[in-house]
């Protein structure tokens, strides 16, 4: 133990104290000195369009949500309108042709046929403001018809039932009314 | 992602509208145009044309009770090319009631009748002619029946207005003209463009009743009035005039 660290110059290890390489040889390079995975090149962080910022993109989306429920309340508010009510329908004979009269605010209406027979034509041509004088002699109805008169909002089925007039606002009259 | 964003609003204002499926609207009456048409202008006769109008004029004239017509249609005759024609034989007509009642006095050439028509049942006394055709009646003599006289048969439609009127407005080449700023009456011309045979005047408000009737073609030509709608007939009176043999 004695002679193997001081007493021969011929085994070294290290270079120098406190470097502890091996050997004196040409230094190897870590790596073969190829290009192995690619470069990292650094890409430039892309602008966003001022059309698709977040913040636009929810404005929109909240304009759009706001005009359609906007829209849609409207059209709800139309269609439940209870101040459009055909009241006071009468029917009549003016210069020769049917004529009826109906009490109702300043709105559009419609009007319809109905045979004897359930068959429904829309006559809403001939209506103006809360009257309608009907051709008699055109073919536009017979003895048996009758006359329904309603809010021109309303959709639903032409009907001469009493329920379903009174929900849709409207009013029936039939020709043999007049006699 | 905006196509969804749009899909959302529209299913949230469906939702919100209710728009579920409607019952088909009804249609406007086919054939016609009401947009343009004003009532104050008479009962519309003239938006309709063709066999409709025909089909109005006469379920007018049914419903529009007793009438006075009296009338006559002459056939001309060209014995010979070369000579100028002439009038033929005539049917004259005087006719008052209704289809079901009346009285009438009919003469075709040479054969006349005379005919009280009433629920009662129908009396009836033709002329020499008239025997002449009919055989088993006599001359001058008044024949009763119960209901309906056979030898009427041969007589319809002058004998039922409203089939007249179908008569004299045949085809679809009928159609009435739009009346103008005044006067009272629409033409209904009976006959294709360009050659009308047939002109009806009819009334321009309430029902078209006829007034009176003028055709004229190469084959004669044939002119009636209508008088008295819905006044009533009286067919005592007459039938007086047609007292029943004794049996």
């Amino acid at each position: 133990m004695s002679g193997y660290s001081t007493s021969s110059s011929a085994l070294v290890i290290g270079i120098e104290p406190g470097r502890p390489r091996v050997g004196a040889a040409a230094e190897r390079e870590l790596g073969s000195g190829v290009e192995v995975l690619p470069e990292i090149v650094e890409t430039r962080a892309r602008q966003r369009p001022w059309w698709l910022h977040p913040a636009f993109v929810v404005s929109i989306i909240l304009t759009f949500l706001t005009g359609a429920g906007a829209l849609a309340f409207w059209i709800v508010s139309m269609v439940t309108d209870d101040s459009v009510k055909v009241s006071n329908l009468t029917i009549g004979a003016e210069a020769g042709n049917v004529t009826l009269r109906w009490d109702g605010p300043d709105a559009p209406y419609s009007l319809y046929q109905v045979s004897a027979d359930g068959a429904v034509s829309d006559l809403t041509q001939l209506v103006r403001g809360t009257t309608a004088s009907i051709f008699s002699a055109a073919g536009l109805f017979d003895d048996g018809s009758c006359f329904v008169v309603r809010p021109a909002v309303r959709t639903g089925e032409v009907s001469l039932d009493a329920a379903t007039l009174q929900s849709q606002n409207g009013a029936g009259v039939c020709v043999s009314d007049a006699r | 992602m905006l196509v969804g964003v749009g899909l959302g609003v529209g299913v949230v204002a469906l939702v919100l509208t209710g728009c579920a499926a409607d019952v088909e609207p009804p249609a406007p009456p086919a054939g016609v145009d009401l947009r343009s048409a004003d009532p104050a202008d008479g009962n519309g006769l003239w938006l309709r044309s063709g066999a409709d109008v025909t089909a109005i004029v006469a379920e007018a004239v049914r419903a529009g009770g007793g009438v006075h017509v009296r009338g006559s249609i002459t056939e001309t005759v060209q014995p010979d090319p070369e000579t100028e024609p002439e009038p033929g034989r005539t049917i004259t007509l005087d006719f008052h009631g209704t289809a079901a009642a009346y009285t009438a006095s009919v003469t075709a050439g040479d054969v006349a009748i005379e005919v009280v028509v009433s629920t009662d049942g129908t009396r009836l006394r033709g002329n020499a002619a008239f025997a002449r055709e009919n055989p088993g009646r006599d001359a001058g003599a008044v024949v009763c029946t119960t209901g309906l006289d056979s030898a009427l048969a041969e007589w319809s439609p002058l004998l039922d207005p409203a089939a007249l009127v179908s008569t004299l407005l045949p085809g679809a080449g009928v159609g009435a003209t739009a009346p103008t700023a005044d006067g009272d009456t629409i033409d209904v011309v009976a006959g294709e463009e360009g050659s009308v045979v047939g002109v009806l005047v009819v009334e321009r408000f309430g029902a078209p009743l006829p007034r009176s009737y003028v055709a004229a073609d190469g084959t004669g030509e044939a002119e009636f009035t209508f008088t008295g709608w819905g006044d009533p007939v009286d067919l005592e009176a007459a039938a007086e005039q047609l007292p029943c043999p004794a049996s």
